[in-house]
């Protein structure tokens, strides 16, 4: 089971009104990383390429759709997940982190910016677990 | 002058005892040792610094272009980055330029230790931006 360099294989994050839990690779075989979303936009499952990992500064940045709406302006949400350590079956590790919802700004012809930022503070529980 | 997609060439950031400012492309006489890629000033609780060229890490992400820096390159007691997050700009011109929210995040990095935990830890630093396009000195 890969790990993304991320030293464990589920985490999952907390915050107002909101619950979201990672798991870096699905239980089915091939299938790419699995991300449950719950709060405010509603509750939502995304796997494989609906998952976008990328690594950066921040640690790598996990991000989901939760409107896809391009002409009334999509909101994403990408969650900061720093690499963990010491995470074994008997021992998560617990952190602080954050999650950034972005709005974009739909199909409008005004000046202004693509996109808006709220965040969400967030706390994370790294764990290493065994998967069917 | 380039704005290197993100809609103007100057940048300026403003939140609590920071200010940071970001030049898409270097102006004037290229120094010994920089590059035309970019000027980033930061002024703030880790006092005053310059950056330019590959000092700057810029990366696109769907939080809009994370420009970052070093503040504090201490790998044993932890460094201290700083990331912008700024969006592209539309409607930017020399007369009008463009007022916006973003934020910073500054992370700590662990360092050199040996115990259960994250590599990074966050601060985020809310900012007010402005995106202005100017004429600079060839």
């Amino acid at each position: 089971m890969t790990n993304h360099d991320l030293g464990a294989n589920q985490f999952t994050f907390t915050g107002d009104r909101t619950r979201i839990s990672y798991e870096t690779q699905t239980p089915i075989p091939n299938q790419g990383p699995l991300v449950q979303y719950q709060g405010p936009e509603g509750g939502d499952t995304f796997t494989g390429d609906q998952v976008t990992c990328l690594d950066s500064s921040l640690g790598t940045l996990l991000t989901v759709v939760l409107r896809p709406n391009a002409d009334a302006g999509a909101i994403n949400i990408t969650v900061l997940v720093p690499e963990a350590f010491g995470v074994t079956p008997d021992s998560p590790v617990i952190f602080g982190t954050i999650a950034i919802k972005t709005t974009s700004r739909g199909f409008i012809n005004t000046p202004g910016v693509e996109l808006t930022y709220d965040v969400l503070p967030l706390v994370g529980q790294a764990s290493q677990v065994f998967l069917p | 002058m380039s704005t290197d997609g993100l809609g103007a060439n100057e940048f300026t950031f403003a939140g609590d005892r920071t200010k940071i400012a970001y030049l898409t492309q270097t102006p004037g006489p290229i120094p010994v040792g920089t590059t035309v890629e970019g000027r980033l000033e930061y002024q703030g609780p880790e006092g005053d610094h310059v950056f330019s060229g590959n000092q700057i890490t810029r990366l696109d992400s769907a939080l809009g272009t994370l420009l970052t820096v070093v503040l504090r390159p201490n790998a044993d007691a932890g460094a201290i980055n700083i990331t912008v997050l700024v969006p592209e700009a539309f409607g930017v011109t020399r007369n009008s330029p463009v007022i916006f929210g973003t934020i910073a995040i500054k992370t700590t990095s662990r360092g050199f230790i040996n115990t259960p935990g994250v590599e990074l830890t966050y601060d985020v630093l809310p900012l007010v931006g402005q995106a202005h396009q100017v004429i600079q000195p060839a």
